[in-house]
């Protein structure tokens, strides 16, 4: 179907209204905890006004799957140091990640020329080109969906021997995620169903969470973004919790395939390795939950470069995001939130990133 | 507000609306009582206009125009914020060492254009030059001088719940096309700013009578600060209609792909008029006859609100959210 065409019949009012009315009719009985993974979800849920139609008879749980909003200040910490002390550094990442703010206000957006923004890793390549005499890092951020580009970016360090790139590597991974979360909720916080992340799945294929649904005893259903997505989602869901089933059903076929893009899981597992553990925000320490650069690449790897020491900074202490992560408490919940915490000054990551729960609230306005 | 001036102080959203009020407008309030773009040197209504606007933009050139263009077309802009026809400017170059005079040239031509296409008088000029250590730019600060097309009085204070809200053009083009370039993000787009000079076209709409009560420019911080300008310390709330506003498919994938929000993106050849209802198919038609608003729609009204959201946005699939005011750049996500 033609793109337009596509994007038309997806917000399609009158078809809306009568899936709304079908989830109604499912959940006349009782209302059902739905946890979206992905923060794209959240962000697609409040913009498209969708979270409002369903706050009826759906409690929506937003999970911990926006990359920025689960990395601890320490880790951006590293980064800022790290350009303290060496003149010679330029960091290049993802725009998000330049908002992320320490308590005492330091950020990489605020570090003038020492901070570029690049859309797509490859641009660091003409980065370094233009900069022969500096030591580019590329601060590498993502789930699944933006591991790829890194690898891909990688490869192309080690096969022209570019000496001027290293990559400070933050890429984590859904499963243990998934598991982390679940493990820390009790009865009442925890959610019935959850909706699986979609770009996520186009890399990892959705055959990955026929285990993940086994092990946390909950449905599992892998959703587009459009809000007609989200709605089929949400009613697949409640039928299978209205079953007791826990099934992986992918509704997101047209872009995500069984095994996925083996092609770029090849070129993951050529570049990198699971870390022992790695420390999430709101979360803890969890084992094997992210990547690092395999031990024979470790020339590109920043953080042995420049032999970087892990750093652990403070959260504010009314900072609830952690709770919020974890769907345990809402934005609204925080004391912070609306008050000394807005997009423009954000205390807790998750109003740093649009995908972030307390953003996504700021920006659309979610009163009680 | 935070102790030194930050680039989010320039954005044209909340922070710079509060630096204003709370600095300069206190310091320095304006003439006759103007909380307008523009200003009245008398309190007449036939009398002359008055508008100072700065112009820095990186890059200087850019797909659809450039830093000289822009000078003028924006300034003849904000004149007709108080429904005033351009007379003419002064201007102020700010010239950084390593500007190529060739380039200096095509702005400086770009603005005798602009200026002989609407029959306006360069008055006076004045140049410094000043060093950078990046690449060599220019500054160019107007003031733009007008007079009055009609004997109504127009601007934030005549609005009132129950106005429509029309659009003049399809909206966010400068913005993205600008931040495409200067980020260079590769994407193969033919986007090219709106750039243009609103003047001929709404010209007719002032002479006659009450047809607009309140005009602006919807340039820096996009469509939603024009509605927090006129909505905020009133109880108006703007309710806006997703299906309606015009868009261009490019800018429409390139926000969507970007993660921007299409209502605080930048334009500049974008009006937005406030009317009375029934005004609305009359001035609608008028627009229609224009190269530069055959997209013009009533993207929504103005309603009675008290609560802390001022723009409410009623969205395709029939859902609504309302739309904060925020500080945020335009900075796209990262999946």
């Amino acid at each position: 179907m033609n793109f337009e065409v596509h994007r038309q019949a997806e917000s399609n009012p009158k078809l809306i209204k009568v899936k709304i009315d079908e989830l109604a009719n499912l959940c006349t009985n009782k209302r059902y905890r739905i946890m979206e993974f992905c923060g794209g979800h959240t962000h697609s849920f409040f913009r498209s006004g969708l979270a409002g139609m369903v706050k009826p008879f759906i409690d929506l749980v937003h999970g911990p799957g926006c990359p920025v909003c689960v990395l601890p200040p320490g880790r951006v910490g590293m980064l800022l140091d790290l350009i303290e002390n060496r003149d010679d550094v330029i960091v290049a990442t993802y725009a998000d990640m330049m908002r992320i703010q320490t308590l005492e206000g330091r950020s990489l957006l605020k570090s003038g020329k020492r901070a570029i923004m690049v859309y797509s890793a490859l641009d660091v390549i003409n980065i370094a080109e233009k900069n022969p005499d500096k030591e580019i890092v590329f601060a590498a951020i993502g789930f699944e969906t933006t591991t790829p580009p890194t690898a891909l970016l990688l490869d192309k360090i080690v096969k022209n021997k570019i000496q001027n790139i290293t990559i400070f590597c933050n890429h984590v991974l859904t499963s243990p995620a998934i598991y982390g979360v679940m493990d820390l909720l009790d009865e009442e916080t925890s959610p019935d169903g959850i909706i699986g992340p979609g770009h996520v799945s186009m890399v990892l294929g959705s055959k990955a969470y026929d285990v993940v649904s086994q092990k946390i005893q909950r449905p599992i259903v892998i959703s587009g973004f459009e809000p007609l997505d989200l709605i089929d989602s949400l009613i697949e869901l409640v039928k299978q919790i209205r079953k007791n089933k826990n099934d992986v059903s992918n509704l997101y076929s047209h872009v995500v395939k069984p095994l996925g893009n083996e092609k770029a899981q090849k070129l993951i597992s050529k570049y990198f390795e699971v870390r022992p553990s790695f420390e999430w925000r709101g979360v803890g320490s969890l084992k094997e939950s992210a990547l690092q650069i395999k031990g024979e690449y470790s020339a590109y790897d920043c953080e042995k470069k420049f032999n970087l020491k892990d750093t652990h900074l403070n959260e504010h202490p009314q900072c609830k995001c952690p709770m919020i992560l974890l769907g345990k408490s809402s934005p609204l919940d925080c004391k912070l939130f609306d008050k000394a915490c807005t997009p423009s000054t954000p205390l807790g990551s998750c109003m740093v990133s649009s995908e972030g729960a307390c953003n996504a609230y700021y920006n659309y306005g979610v009163e009680k | 507000m935070s102790k030194v001036i930050e680039a989010r102080h320039g954005n044209g959203g909340r922070m710079t609306h509060e630096l204003i009020s709370n600095m300069f407008h206190r310091i320095l309030p304006m003439a006759n009582g103007s909380d307008n773009d523009s200003c009245p040197i008398h309190t007449s209504t036939d009398g002359l206009v008055v508008t100072t606007d700065g112009h820095a933009i990186d890059p200087i050139i850019f797909p659809g125009g450039n830093i000289g263009k822009l000078s003028v077309t924006g300034t003849i802009n904000d004149l007709l914020a108080l429904g005033a026809k351009p007379l003419g400017i002064s201007a102020g170059f700010i010239l950084q060492e390593g500007l190529p005079l060739d380039t200096l040239e095509t702005i400086l031509q770009s603005m005798a254009k602009e200026l002989k296409d609407h029959d306006m008088n360069f008055y006076s000029g004045d140049t410094k030059v000043i060093q950078t250590i990046e690449e060599p730019g220019l500054f160019i600060t107007t003031t733009g001088f007008g007079t009055r097309i009609g004997s109504s009085l127009i601007g934030p204070s005549y609005v009132k719940a129950g106005m429509d809200i029309i659009c003049t053009g399809p909206i966010g083009s400068h913005g993205v096309t600008i931040l495409g370039h200067r980020n260079q993000f590769e994407m193969t787009s033919e986007l090219q700013s709106d750039v243009q000079s609103l003047f001929f076209m709404m010209a007719d709409l002032f002479k006659e009578g009450d047809l607009i009560s309140c005009f602006r420019d919807a340039t820096r911080g996009g469509i939603l600060s024009v509605m927090y300008e006129i909505c905020q310390n009133r109880s108006l709330q703007a309710v806006l209609k997703e299906t309606r506003l015009p868009i261009e498919n490019g800018v429409k994938s390139s926000c969507d792909l970007l993660g921007l929000e299409i209502l605080e993106v930048a334009n500049e050849g974008v009006g937005i008029i406030f009317c009375e209802k029934k005004n609305t198919p009359y001035i609608l038609k008028h627009l229609h006859n224009f190269k530069e608003g055959r997209k013009a729609e009533c993207i929504g009204e103005l309603v009675d609100g008290s609560g802390r959201a001022k723009v409410i946005l009623e969205t395709a699939i029939g859902g609504q959210r309302a739309m904060a005011w925020t500080n945020a750049d335009n900075l796209p996500r990262i999946c």
